[in-house]
């Protein structure tokens, strides 16, 4: 509601009343004497009828709004439609005076004693207008009484009212404000309720698919698990830790110290053999060399000599060997070559002792072994097995139309009784014009160009008479054009 | 005066020289005199005697020197000190081979003494001269030359390395293919105190293309010359795994087998030190060793020999069965226990009785297969004696102990833990009751077997302090058995049960 524009027949103190109630200006305005020629705005219930008790009333007289004498006939101060509560409504309970007293013309008012700018107007008037004028002011303070008492009863009325109305209103905009409120929460209610169910359904569906994909995994991983258990399990045994492998090892290494040792056993007794060997022939060289050179010892028929004594059964076998020695020569000894020792001392068996494992030992960088292998039969089977070929494949490229003809053409060329070829009849196209081409034909006649020569030659200008020798090789493959197989199927 | 009355005197003088130089050199011979030489100056009548005119007395004079050094470190440095080394070095190069043989003969001697002497005599320059003497057509003085070569690498890292920028070991290694045994003896040796040093010097002698060479000697009969080779080989091989391999390469196996079963005690020794310095590198040529038949050769070795002689191949089967527990297995297939039982009772020295020991330890440590061969040879209370002898080496108690804990934590045959019940320490005590705990809760013959052999009754005898490892040990053996068995073997039960005699009110 806009505070009406103040008219310019207001009276300032109207004006100053709009000021002072401001905004509900208007609304108080539309008090029940509005001037009839005054369009007001008719508000509503609500507005209406707190207003001029909401107005702050600055002068404690200050009632409802009188519209002053100025201002047009007033209505009819009955019972309002929407009459204040400080005078009853009922229709006995009426205070006294309920018309408006009528005012005299330029007498009091509402406001008792006309206001002073009233006042001027209000001197003045004829004789019979003094005994009225007596007769009113004898009146004058039984009105006043009545005035205030009606004043203060409709200022009580109107605090009563103000209050009434306050209340009423605040509940009701309370009410207005908690329906409100209540509609805000059940929308809302509404809204969280939907959103909540879509994201818990949404969160829920995540939830599922998470727990289905665990559930897969824990299942693959399961079953990961058991092949990879097999496969661990079979890979270690085989690879790894073998047991019957190492058994068979240990085994082997055994065989091996056996013959090892045998052979080391062979070799130490072949050398104690050669050593002994070697010891006794020093020996023997020794005593022969002590019989060569005692040779003089030998027992002769006169003197039997100290080795063969009378009494021994049979010679000494040193005297033996005295027999058999050749004396000493006076020749100086060999030098002895510095080598000989270094021979002597090579046992006889001049070979180094071989060791032969019996059985060679399993190699130390095992290669593993590739995967499982098929039977070789079958495989054999597949590797040879024959060719199956297509019938496409079988039948030759030349499919046998072409075949037919190349037959036929090797027919007649064979029942040629010559080679020459048969001319078409000359005759017969004897006649024929010839058409030019157009592309060739010119002004003068048929161009040569292109078809007499290809360029121009100019003989005279020619360097040598020789053409120019290829610079970049032939080709190779038609060089070999008939050369490539020999010659002898062609002999006849 | 005539002419020959001048030639006369000098002649004379010449006789004196030659006799005095002679006699020196005999006297020199004999250690005893060498002191008295010393004090009587001889170093210094000699040295003017090296730069004699007549080459006879030079040489005589460089052989009683060389003698004279030879004997004792003091005389070497009054050589030094007298400077007569740098004419020494000089005369080297020029002279015959007697003297160059000589000259050779002096530098070892003093060279062979100590690091210092061997410093003086490279300072002077000698290495060159005699490596150029390595180049000589006569076999004594390559000999000679080798020889001292030979003496002044064996001291140290530098000394060798000294020799071998002398450009020494190609020569040397022309010197191993001479037909004559002793240069050979003299070269091989000399290589093997070059290589034996560091991983860089034994590469030096590998490309010079020593190992064939050395590898084909092997079949030589000669014993002192096997001998060399192998030292050689063993010091070329024990640096690191490709010289080990290139060794092997070179097919000594399985000819060097041959070698543990000479006569000669070093030549064993050292085919033994050869094969052990293979076999500790890797698995794989322990592998490699097994195969060849290895193992059986060198436990018939140990079978055979007595003394230090054993040690090498001792320490040879620990390493082979430290490797791996196939290998441990092969070890024990192989019979090798046995031996090292014996070597661990019969040998007197600590030393080998360690090695023995940790032999030991290592083939039974990997499974209870192989604890339970060790503990069925009968070896375990031995070991704990000798832990527990005051009179054993630090050494040897070390071992003995890390071999019985090794054996202890994977042994299951609880017939030879029995006897060690009884008299083992608390350190060993907790292994020992550990593995009782571990088997007795299966085994019922077993636990009936403990109760009738006294175990239990020692267990409960045992003191641990409450909360140990031990006495865990300890309730869980007491939670195999009924609580009547475990009160009634509890020490003192018999004291409680005459109490209760005694308390008992009878009934009437």
């Amino acid at each position: 509601m806009n505070p009406a524009p103040p008219s310019p027949g207001r009276s300032p103190g109207r004006l100053r009343r709009s000021a002072h109630t401001g905004p509900g200006a208007g609304g108080g305005r539309a008090a029940p004497q509005a001037p009839a020629g005054r369009a007001r705005k008719r508000l509503g219930p609500r507005q209406e009828g707190g207003r001029h008790h909401l107005s702050p009333s600055p002068a404690p007289h200050r009632q409802h709004r009188a519209p002053s004498p100025l201002t047009g006939p007033r209505r009819p101060l009955g019972p309002s439609p929407r009459g204040c509560l400080c005078r009853p409504r009922s229709p006995h309970g009426a205070g006294p005076g309920r018309g408006r007293p009528r005012l005299p013309a330029g007498g009091a008012g509402w406001y008792g004693p006309l206001p002073w700018w009233r006042r001027r107007r209000a001197g003045g008037g004829s004789g019979g207008s003094m005994a009225a004028l007596a007769r009113l002011r004898a009146r004058l303070p039984a009105l006043r009484e009545e005035c205030f008492r009606r004043n203060r009863c409709v200022d009580e009325d109107r605090k009563i009212k103000y209050k009434a109305a306050v209340k009423i209103q605040s509940w009701f905009r309370g009410c207005r404000v908690r329906a409100y409120l209540r509609h805000l929460n059940k929308m809302v209610i509404c809204i969280q309720k939907r959103w909540r169910g879509y994201q818990s359904r949404r969160y829920f569906r995540k939830i599922v698919k998470t727990a289905y994909f665990i559930m897969k995994m824990n299942f693959y991983n399961e079953m990961a698990v058991r092949i990879q258990k097999r496969w661990r399990g079979y890979y270690v045994r085989k690879y790894i830790h073998n047991y019957y492998a190492l058994k068979k090892y240990l085994e082997a290494v055994s065989v091996n110290n056996e013959i090892v040792r045998n052979e080391l056993q062979e070799y130490a007794e072949m050398n104690e053999k050669e050593k002994k060997k070697k010891d006794q022939e020093k020996k023997e060289k020794e005593k022969e060399y002590q019989a060569r050179k005692m040779h003089y010892l030998l027992s002769t028929e006169q003197i039997a000599g100290i080795y063969n004594s009378p009494f021994r059964k049979s010679p000494d076998p040193m005297e033996l060997l005295l027999r058999q020695s050749k004396p000493l020569s006076h020749r100086r000894q060999q030098v002895k070559s510095p080598f000989r020792d270094e021979l002597y001392d090579w046992p006889t068996c001049t070979r180094p002792p071989t060791f032969h494992a019996g059985e060679s030992l399993p190699p130390i960088g095992r290669q593993k072994p590739q995967g499982p292998f098929r039977d070789t039969a079958e495989v054999l089977r597949q590797r040879y097995m024959p060719l199956e070929p297509t019938l496409r494949v079988a039948a030759s490229i030349d499919s046998p139309l072409e075949k037919a003809r190349v037959e036929m053409k090797r027919g007649e060329w064979r029942n040629h009784i010559h080679d020459n070829e048969f001319l078409p009849f000359s005759s017969y196209h004897k006649n024929e014009k010839y058409d030019p081409s157009i592309h060739r034909s010119g002004k003068y006649g048929q161009e040569t160009y292109g078809i007499k020569h290809f360029r121009e030659v100019q003989p005279n200008k020619w360097v040598t008479g020789k053409d120019f020798q290829t610079v970049l090789p032939s080709i190779v493959l038609f060089e070999k054009f008939g050369k490539t197989y020999s010659r002898c199927g062609q002999i006849v | 005066m005539s002419q020959r009355q001048v030639l006369q005197v000098f002649e004379q003088y010449q006789r004196a020289r030659t006799q005095f130089v002679q006699a020196v050199a005999e006297l020199s011979a004999r250690p005893q005199n060498a002191e008295t030489l010393r004090s009587a100056g001889v170093m210094s009548l000699l040295r003017p005697l090296l730069l004699d005119v007549v080459p006879t007395i030079q040489q005589t004079a460089a052989l009683a020197l060389g003698r004279l050094a030879n004997y004792n470190d003091d005389l070497a440095e009054a050589v030094v000190k007298g400077d007569i080394l740098p004419q020494l070095v000089c005369s080297l190069s020029e002279q015959n081979r007697f003297y160059k043989k000589a000259a050779a003969f002096v530098l070892r001697a003093v060279g062979k003494h100590s690091p210092q002497l061997a410093q003086a005599v490279v300072q002077c320059g000698a290495l060159e001269t005699l490596a150029i003497c390595l180049e000589d057509f006569d076999p004594g003085v390559k000999e000679a030359a080798a020889w001292a070569l030979g003496y002044i690498a064996r001291h140290n890292s530098e000394l060798s390395q000294a020799v071998v920028d002398a450009g020494a070991v190609p020569l040397l290694v022309l010197c191993i293919q001479e037909p004559e045994i002793a240069l050979k003896r003299i070269a091989a040796s000399t290589l093997s105190d070059i290589s034996k040093h560091s991983p860089e010097l034994a590469q030096t002698v590998v490309d010079a293309g020593a190992i064939a060479h050395l590898a084909q000697m092997i079949l030589n009969p000669d014993a002192k010359l096997k001998r060399q080779v192998l030292s050689a080989l063993s010091q070329i091989a024990k640096h690191s795994v490709d010289l080990a391999e290139l060794v092997v390469e070179a097919e000594i196996f399985p000819v060097v087998l041959t070698c543990l079963k000479d006569s000669d005690e070093y030549v064993k020794k050292n085919g033994a030190t050869l094969i052990r310095e293979i076999a500790k590198h890797t698995p794989e040529l322990s592998q490699f060793i097994v195969n060849a038949g290895g193992v059986a050769a060198v436990i018939d070795c140990i079978g055979s020999c007595r003394g230090t002689v054993r040690l090498p191949g001792i320490m040879m089967l620990g390493y082979v069965a430290a490797h791996s527990e196939n290998l441990s297995m092969a070890v024990i297939v192989s019979k090798g226990i046995p031996p090292l039982c014996t070597c661990l009772v019969e040998e007197q020295e600590d030393h080998i009785k360690a090695a023995a020991a940790w032999a030991l330890g290592q083939v039974g440590r990997h499974t209870p297969e192989h604890a339970r061969a060790v503990a069925v040879a009968n070896v375990l209370p031995t070991l704990l004696s000798m832990y527990m002898d005051t009179h054993s080496s630090e050494d040897l108690q070390v071992k003995t102990k890390r071999a019985l804990k090794n054996i202890l934590q994977k042994c299951t045959y609880l017939p030879a833990l029995e006897p060690l019940l009884h008299d083992a320490p608390p350190n060993i005590m907790k292994h020992i009751v550990g593995q009782f705990s571990k088997v007795l809760p299966h085994d019922s013959k077993a636990r009936r077997l403990f109760v009738t052999t006294g175990g239990l009754k020692k267990v409960q005898e045992i003191k641990a302090e409450p909360g140990s490892l031990l006495q865990e040990y300890i309730n869980t053996i007491n939670n195999c058995f009924p609580e009547e068995i475990v009160r009634y073997y509890s020490p003192g039960y018999s004291e409680i049960l005459l109490e209760r005699v005694e308390n008992y009110q009878p009934v009437l």
